[in-house]
């Protein structure tokens, strides 16, 4: 398949991955049922019952794609025993929010295929004994546009009823409680966990909040079956998944690879790194920064990444040139995750704040050696302490940084810096929205 | 003058020195106001116990007003306001003061077991029922300078604390340390 | 070992501190107010001032759950 010219291309390797990105149908239905055949037929199940969907899914082995990396039958399993314990009907939510500025592939996906995603979730529902499926994007984002005229393309024929949400820009607002909490009461703050959303989510009911990508992978594997996926791709987490490359590439944009692929191999149908690399940007801003020589050879799946530390998280790889600083690179998306914060939580919305000064600090060369012992000290504090898994996020990146740039840190210390570049290369969003944002006003809706 | 006429003057007053105290200190509790010989956990608790504290004497209070035959005031005019010829106004807001007290009381015991904005709703009523007190012993109070003295100090302290109060940032709202807003690489 | 643990409501806690104050033993303060909850189960001695930890807090952020094994909770 030969890319498109958006910058945001995706590719079909020989590997012969281009499940979800080789055909491009659009909105259009017709050629959205060319390209993929007609949407299954499956009869809608009682509340508290599975359809066998369900079993096919726990079949495939399909794990959810928006980080999480969690088996998604188990989930849908899940869902369906707390409906039926709790005697509500479930509700379903597609999370096209995509938070992490560096990442684009839910975007490119709903774009080039957003029925295969809209599919996806009419049969997960209809397995589960949902009525509604809710599809969640960023306000003012093409991704909101694309949902939009596809389901107004499909004109209501589908079994269950199809509503678009939009959401607030901001980070956390693409949280799984924050999410859930935005369709039912229409703020999208975090809310304390548990219950989970597989138990309470939207208004109270057992939801299904699973990512755009999970959802169009469930549409293939409701039509070509479960082997058919495991046909490809990592044992453990089988078939294919998709990975914004970008930074010192020859060719930034969102791949589709099989799972396990190395990521030398995908740095390779990214066009090659351009010039000398040593650090890697891996599952987002709250994902981990690695060593490039002992990330290369390493598969591309969330026990493959480990030994360098590296997560997949939401599908995110960005190369680090060797002429930038990494140190500044991660004080800018530190800040910028301070103030992210949903500031509910004392040690998120301290902590991190404090954090972001710190590497203010380490980043311009203006820090003394206890104050970096301070700063590890509070890396060290702040996880696991907050309602949502946001400041640990932060915290890992801010974390994995002092590790692999251990030695520009020290030479920091020294007030020196060996970066020659002046020009960013991590995407932050220019709109920083200075602390305190505690209360429910309006730019939580 | 009988000793239960005594009795329910004197604890009317204590109540109300009580009811004062136990106002401020919720202001305390809730702005974080506190000290290394005052520490939060002494303030919260104080708050509670001397509210109990202050229901033990406003029952003394109430039960010599009653018992004490001199003015009609029956045990039903304890929970019914304004049902008795007495000074009905200024008694009858005695009343309102002890029904509203049992409301928070009682919300407060099992505040683990309502709803959290069932008893946020109801706590103020703390305001509003220190306020009747305080008209309440100003109205039907016999002793006509010692009640306005204490009266007025009363309404100094709790008033200081209102001012306070409102005048200064909820203590969650302090950033310990704000993000800069601009996102440039620092040199 | 009593077999509870100290949980908290991250949200509702607004670092008043009381905690700590009552049960220095399993509840530490960050630099910021905010408590450090150690997710080990309380021990039957520590368990009434548990229990006063727990009620005395301002914002009811604290709770005691019995833990069927010794599994973090608190932090």
């Amino acid at each position: 398949m030969t890319p498109t010219s958006t910058p945001q291309r995706a590719s079909a390797p020989a590997t012969g991955a281009s499940r979800l990105l080789g055909p491009a149908a659009g909105t259009d239905v017709a050629a959205h049922a060319a390209a993929f055949g007609a949407l299954p037929a499956l009869a809608r199940t009682k509340r508290g019952h599975a359809g066998p969907l369900v079993a096919e899914i726990e079949r495939s082995g399909l794990a959810g794609r928006g980080g999480g990396w969690f088996p998604t039958g188990r989930k849908m399993s899940a869902v369906v025993a707390s409906s039926r314990q709790a005697r509500k009907d479930p509700a379903v939510v597609v999370n096209a929010m995509e938070g992490e500025p560096a990442a684009s592939k839910d975007a490119v996906l709903v774009h080039r295929n957003p029925h295969l995603v809209i599919d996806g979730a009419v049969l997960a529902a209809q397995s589960i004994g949902a009525t509604t499926v809710h599809l969640a994007a960023h306000r003012g984002s093409r991704a909101l546009h694309d949902l939009q005229k596809a389901v107004a393309a499909r004109g209501g024929s589908d079994p269950v009823e199809l509503v678009v949400v939009d959401g607030p820009d901001r980070y956390v607002a693409s949280e799984e409680s924050a999410l859930a909490h935005l369709v039912g009461e229409g703020i999208a703050l975090p809310v304390t966990v548990p219950p989970r959303v597989f138990e309470s989510g939207v208004r109270r009911r057992p939801t299904l909040l699973s990512n755009a990508e999970t959802y169009a992978h469930i549409a293939l594997v409701a039509r070509h079956g479960a082997e058919w996926f495991r046909s490809v791709g990592d044992p453990a987490v089988p078939g294919t998944t998709l990975i914004s490359v970008g930074g010192a590439v020859g060719q930034p944009g969102v791949l589709e690879v099989p799972t396990g692929t190395t990521v030398r191999q995908i740095l390779g149908l990214a066009g090659g790194t351009t010039g000398s690399v040593s650090a890697v940007v891996t599952g987002g801003y709250g994902g981990a920064w690695a060593s490039a020589g002992a990330l290369v050879d390493l598969p591309w799946t969330p026990e493959g990444l480990k030994p360098a530390g590296a997560v997949p998280g939401a599908g995110v790889l960005v190369v680090l040139p060797d002429d930038a600083c990494g140190l500044v690179e991660t004080a800018r998306v530190v800040r910028w995750m301070a103030g992210q914060s949903a500031g509910q939580c004392g040690p998120c919305r301290f902590g991190l704040a404090a954090v972001s000064s710190d590497f203010d600090l380490l980043a311009s060369g203006r820090m003394k050696g206890a104050e970096l012992r301070l700063l590890q000290g509070r890396l060290g504090v702040i996880p696991g302490r907050g309602a949502c898994r946001h400041p640990d996020g932060a915290v890992r990146f801010a974390a994995t940084a002092l590790e692999v740039f251990a030695d520009e840190a020290h030479r920091h210390l020294s007030g020196r810096c060996s970066a020659g570049r002046r020009t960013a290369i991590l995407p932050v969003p220019s709109t920083s929205t200075p602390l305190p944002v505690s209360r429910p006003g309006e730019e939580w809706r | 003058m009988s000793i239960m006429w005594l009795a329910t003057r004197a604890t009317g007053e204590i109540s109300l020195v009580l009811l004062t105290a136990v106002t401020v200190m919720g202001i305390a509790v809730t702005k974080g106001w506190a000290s290394s010989r005052w520490p939060e956990s002494v303030v919260t608790l104080l708050h509670r116990n001397i509210s109990l504290l202050a229901m033990v004497f406003l029952g003394v209070h109430i039960g010599t007003t009653v018992i004490d035959g001199y003015v009609p005031i029956g045990w039903l005019d304890v929970v019914i306001p304004f049902a008795q010829p007495y000074r009905t106004l200024w008694v009858g807001l005695g009343t309102v003061t002890f029904d509203l007290l049992l409301a928070v009381i009682i919300t407060s015991l099992l505040r683990r077991r309502i709803p959290q904005s069932l008893w946020k709703g109801i706590h103020w009523a703390s305001y509003l029922l220190w306020a009747t007190a305080v008209v309440h012993g100003l109205g039907s109070g016999t002793d006509r300078l010692l009640t306005r003295v204490i009266a007025a100090a009363m309404v100094v302290a709790v008033g200081a604390a209102v001012v306070a109060r409102f005048a200064t940032p909820h203590r969650s709202d302090d950033p310990v340390v704000s993000v800069p807003s601009r996102s440039e690489v620092p040199r | 070992m009593s077999g509870h643990v100290v949980t908290i409501d991250r949200i509702k806690c607004d670092g008043f501190g009381t905690c700590a104050q009552l049960l220095p033993e399993r509840i530490t303060l960050d630099e910021w107010g905010y408590p450090i909850i150690d997710a080990a189960p309380v021990t039957g001695s520590e368990l009434s001032h548990a229990k006063r930890a727990v009620n005395a807090c301002p914002r009811l952020a604290l709770g005691l759950a019995k833990a069927a094994h010794p599994a973090p909770a608190g932090r």
